[in-house]
């Protein structure tokens, strides 16, 4: 193929790669969030291991589960519903003050009146971090868009 | 006499009990505050906003010292690309995870805890973010009433104060000035 019939070519994969460029921007500008129950969990661990994991070496523990998604099981300590739209879910692990506070997924609704204090739940969410007891509320580790995996109570 | 100690009685146990009460009653707080961030650029189409819907404030009464801390994470972004860049780029969240505020109600005396109303006050203290704490001054209302104290003010930050760096290319998108307002709704804490 001489010089001639080659410029048509290249105009047109220049074009190609710059409508693919193009595509991927904008898809990846648009990007949402996918819902919380869509989310897989990246590790599974009980209430009482999370809480000793801060414990022992915040920044090590910040490091490793902030920004994932975890499935933890743990006691259910109460429901916050300050914000009634977003209610949030209060785990510990029976033994020590350190709460595990999951916001709930905003399109994720459930019957919390079932929910009975001192029983097992097992919650998924993205975990935020770990907010210590600096002003005498109780150490947290907090966790968003989050849904109840078990019992299940979703509506 | 079994008269007097019948009327004795409940007043030595509400002078002891009362300023225990009176001291539960001067703490108030929430862990389901709201703070919202907005640093998009006059004239943008791009909306560059953020809400935290967990933070957590403190506020004594008695002292009228006040305090917020939220967790950089849990800022909410309706483009998941702008939350990553938020927390990657400009606020670097694995490195510096809390921002928070310590500080005075300058005019707390002339806040009446005890009767409903909306009282303007001026608060002074020290906003740590991206690791870099500064002095700030800020106008905001404590409203009072239906047993809850809401702590409310919306106050400018500038980026450079806290060194977030915004790069030439989204400089025209993202606002040198950032727009705060918090939103608290504070209840007593039960000692």
């Amino acid at each position: 193929m001489d010089r001639k019939h080659r410029i048509p070519y290249l105009i047109l994969s220049v074009l190609l790669l710059a409508a693919a460029a193009g595509g991927y921007a904008y898809r990846e500008f648009h990007r949402t969030k996918p819902a919380g129950a869509q989310l897989k969990a990246e590790r599974t661990m009980t209430a009482a291991a999370l809480i000793a994991a801060f414990a022992k070496d915040e920044p090590t523990a910040t490091a490793a589960h902030a920004g994932h998604v975890l499935a933890v099981e743990g006691l259910l300590k109460e429901t916050d519903r300050t914000d009634s739209a977003r209610p949030v879910i209060v785990l510990t692990d029976g033994s020590t003050t350190t709460s595990l506070r999951f916001l709930l997924d905003s399109t994720f609704r459930a019957d919390l009146e079932g929910l009975v204090p001192g029983t097992p739940l097992r919650m998924k969410g993205v975990c935020t971090g770990f907010q210590p007891d600096d002003m005498g509320l109780g150490a947290d580790i907090l966790f968003d868009r989050s849904v109840i995996l078990t019992p299940q109570t979703a509506k | 006499m079994i008269m007097d100690m019948r009327t004795l009685i409940p007043s030595l146990l509400s002078l002891i009990l009362l300023p225990a009460l009176a001291d539960a009653q001067d703490r108030w707080f929430t862990k389901s505050g709201r703070i919202r961030f907005d640093a998009t650029a006059k004239g943008s189409p791009e909306e560059v906003v953020g809400n935290h819907p967990a933070i957590v404030c403190v506020l004594d009464t008695k002292t009228g010292a006040l305090q917020f801390s939220a967790l950089v994470k849990g800022f909410q972004f309706k483009a998941a690309l702008m939350e990553e860049h938020f927390n990657e780029n400009y606020m670097e969240s694995t490195k510096f995870p809390k921002a928070e505020f310590r500080g005075t109600v300058l005019d707390n005396a002339s806040v009446n805890y005890g009767k409903d109303g909306t009282y303007p006050v001026r608060v002074k203290g020290n906003l740590t973010i991206h690791g870099v704490t500064r002095e700030v001054t800020a106008d905001g209302q404590l409203v009072v009433g239906g047993g809850k104290v809401a702590a409310r003010s919306t106050f400018k930050v500038p980026l450079a104060d806290h060194a977030v760096k915004v790069p030439k290319i989204v400089a025209d998108k993202l606002a040198t000035v950032a727009k705060v307002s918090v939103d608290c709704s504070l209840e007593p804490l039960k000692q």
